[in-house]
């Protein structure tokens, strides 16, 4: 059965409690480790079907993990509505342009600027979060659009000044040269050990991003979190009980905005590339989309939706050159808007059958296996 | 403990409360009755520091602080609990989330409230205590109010209409809930539609009056008799 018997809060608090969470906890680990030795296998699956492809789907993946459920914090949680995500993302691009290394960039370390991303996007996202103390809703959103646009200008008037039309060029990571000893780092042949490649960089996202998710998934449990909630649900009554409802809507603002800065940071270093251009209104949409697939109100449901969102792209592609699909010219013209359209489609199955998302699913999956062989 | 000294709220250019004056002491319950639309959740909100209504003039003092230009979370923070009209529960929290939510450390020299006291005053929030609020009945949640406000570890206790909408039997439950917290020497404040509860267990009454003001005070007992008073103020 799946009665868990704990006889101290200590124990009540862990995240991790039960044997099979933590065998699943230590296989899933170790499956994560031997992903992308599985990947760089030099080897075609039969019908065509992606195998290297899928590395550069799981890195974005990771990336976008943290904004989706930061987004979700921000809004499945604590009930916000924010458009100027993406100016977060521009946020953590141009703080890795001025202070790292980059075309015209201080310099500054990678494993410095990274964490500093995450302070400057608090500061900042407490500011853009004021007007949510005085409207919500379609309002919030209007007014939290117009950062988006203004943080597109101000990365345009960087790269203008400073680098011209070409656009910002980050340069990789180097992990510093006390941390050699590690297993699997062998310097090139000029003594550093750069990040760059779907490979190495895959090692390096999968802790920062579990650190970020952990890091949101315990603002959410402690009281602050609940908090988070409670304001969604009724702020007034909040307030009624004590709850600063102003103070708890900024630092949700600033939590969600930090780790959205800290996303930033890691993609721009991993594209290599930004320019203005790289920034449209549809991000909103697609961690929208993410939010909604994965699942709303979960910290999980961003990880799914992500997923979601980078790993069908690849199997569609494969589709499409199937033998029978590949005779209809249309669709490998309109290749990605066919991909938008399903994930329409997706959203609307979604809405209609599984409202929790693929969270939800996740969920029922354990549920079967924790009531096993009992149905009901 | 609680003083509001000549106090006359507006919705907008709407004057509800024309200078009302009231004391609640210190282990007291006082029941304000008066008919709908008369101002008594006016009144509750403009002592916990809802908006609106505004505060035209006057001063609502709570043990020696002046709560008018307060927020509410800082006169939720001085001891004043509130169990509002319609519960206001937090659906998507559970019973013992929305309890964890509100419990605040008690002040000094007061029995305090623990969830597990909460639970214990009302068993049947106990049972419930993994479901979400959204999903419990009305009476379950009128009790998740109350527990809600007690779990702050209140000194003052401030109830709308806690028997709005309960079936008799969970009236019942509340009604001997109440005067449990009575014996246990909180002050509350009790606003009620419901005269039977009201005078049960109130230990005087005031009346607020179609002027906007208090119409009539004294204790149950008296209210009980004057049948003119209750036709007049009550209109029963």
């Amino acid at each position: 059965m799946s009665g868990k018997y704990v006889n101290d809060y200590r124990q009540d608090l862990r995240l991790f409690r039960t044997t099979p969470k933590k065998v699943l906890l230590v296989v899933g680990l170790l499956a994560a480790i031997a992903l992308p030795y599985l990947i760089q296998i030099q080897w075609t699956p039969p019908f065509g079907f992606p195998w290297k492809a899928w590395a550069k789907a799981i890195n974005l993946a990771l990336i976008w993990s943290i904004g989706a459920a930061a987004f979700n914090l921000l809004l499945g949680y604590t009930g916000q509505i924010s458009t100027a995500h993406a100016a977060f993302l521009i946020l953590g691009a141009l703080t890795g342009a001025v202070l790292g290394e980059a075309s015209a960039g201080l310099g500054w370390s990678f494993w410095l600027v990274l964490p500093l991303g995450g302070v400057v996007g608090a500061v900042i996202g407490a500011l853009v979060g004021l007007p949510a103390l005085r409207v919500r809703g379609l309002y919030l959103f209007m007014a939290t659009l117009a950062v988006h646009f203004a943080a597109i200008l101000g990365f345009k008037m960087y790269q203008v000044a400073q680098v011209g039309f070409t656009g910002v060029r980050y340069f990789p990571p180097e992990v510093p040269s006390f941390l050699h000893w590690l297993p699997f780092v062998t310097p090139d042949a000029n003594g550093q050990f750069l990040i760059q490649g779907d490979f190495r960089w895959y090692f390096v996202l999968v802790p920062i991003t579990l650190g970020c998710l952990l890091f949101m998934v315990n603002v959410l449990r402690s009281a602050e979190g609940r908090a988070f909630v409670a304001i969604r649900d009724n702020d007034v009554a909040a307030s009624l009980l004590g709850i600063n409802v102003a103070r708890t809507k900024l630092l949700a603002f600033a939590v969600s905005s930090a780790m959205v800065t800290i996303s930033g940071v890691l993609l721009s270093f991993f594209v290599t590339a930004r320019s203005d251009e790289s920034w449209s209104i549809e991000i909103i949409l697609d961690v929208a989309i993410m939010t909604v697939v994965g699942g709303f109100s979960t910290i999980v449901g961003g990880v799914f939706g992500a997923f979601f969102f980078f790993m069908t792209p690849v199997l569609f592609n494969w589709i499409r050159d199937l033998p029978l699909f590949d005779r209809f010219t249309f669709i490998d013209t309109y290749g990605s808007q066919i991909d938008l359209a399903i994930f329409g489609v997706a959203i609307v199955l979604v809405l209609v059958f599984k409202p929790e998302g693929l969270a939800g699913v996740w969920e029922d999956t354990k549920r079967y296996f924790r009531t096993w062989p009992f149905r009901y | 403990m609680l003083a509001v000294e000549n106090l006359q709220c507006s919705y907008g250019t709407a004057r509800v409360l024309e200078g009302v004056d009231l004391t609640v002491s210190s282990g007291e319950v006082l029941a304000l009755l008066g008919r709908n639309g008369m101002g008594k959740t006016t009144l509750a909100r403009a002592i916990v520091g809802m908006k609106p209504p505004q505060i035209r003039e006057g001063s609502i003092t709570y043990r020696d602080v002046e709560l008018t230009g307060l927020e509410s979370h800082q006169i939720a923070r001085l001891g004043v609990g509130y169990v509002p009209q319609g519960r206001r529960v937090f659906g998507s929290l559970t019973v013992l989330e929305n309890l964890e939510v509100a419990y605040r450390p008690p002040r000094d020299g007061q029995q305090p409230w623990t969830i597990e006291r909460v639970f214990e005053f009302f068993p049947r929030l106990a049972e419930r205590s993994n479901s979400y609020a959204r999903n419990l009945s009305g009476g379950e949640q009128q009790m998740l109010a109350i527990g809600r406000a007690l779990a702050t570890n209140p000194t003052l206790l401030v109830m709308d209409e806690p028997s709005e909408g309960l079936a008799p039997v969970v009236l019942g439950v509340i009604k001997e809930r109440l005067r449990e917290l009575k014996q246990g020497e909180l002050t509350i404040l009790l606003i009620e539609q419901n005269l039977g509860l009201a005078l049960s267990i109130a230990d005087r009454v005031v009346v607020l009056g179609s002027d906007g003001k208090i119409v009539w005070t004294g204790g149950p007992d008296e209210l009980r008799a004057d049948e003119q008073a209750k036709r007049r103020h009550l209109g029963v």
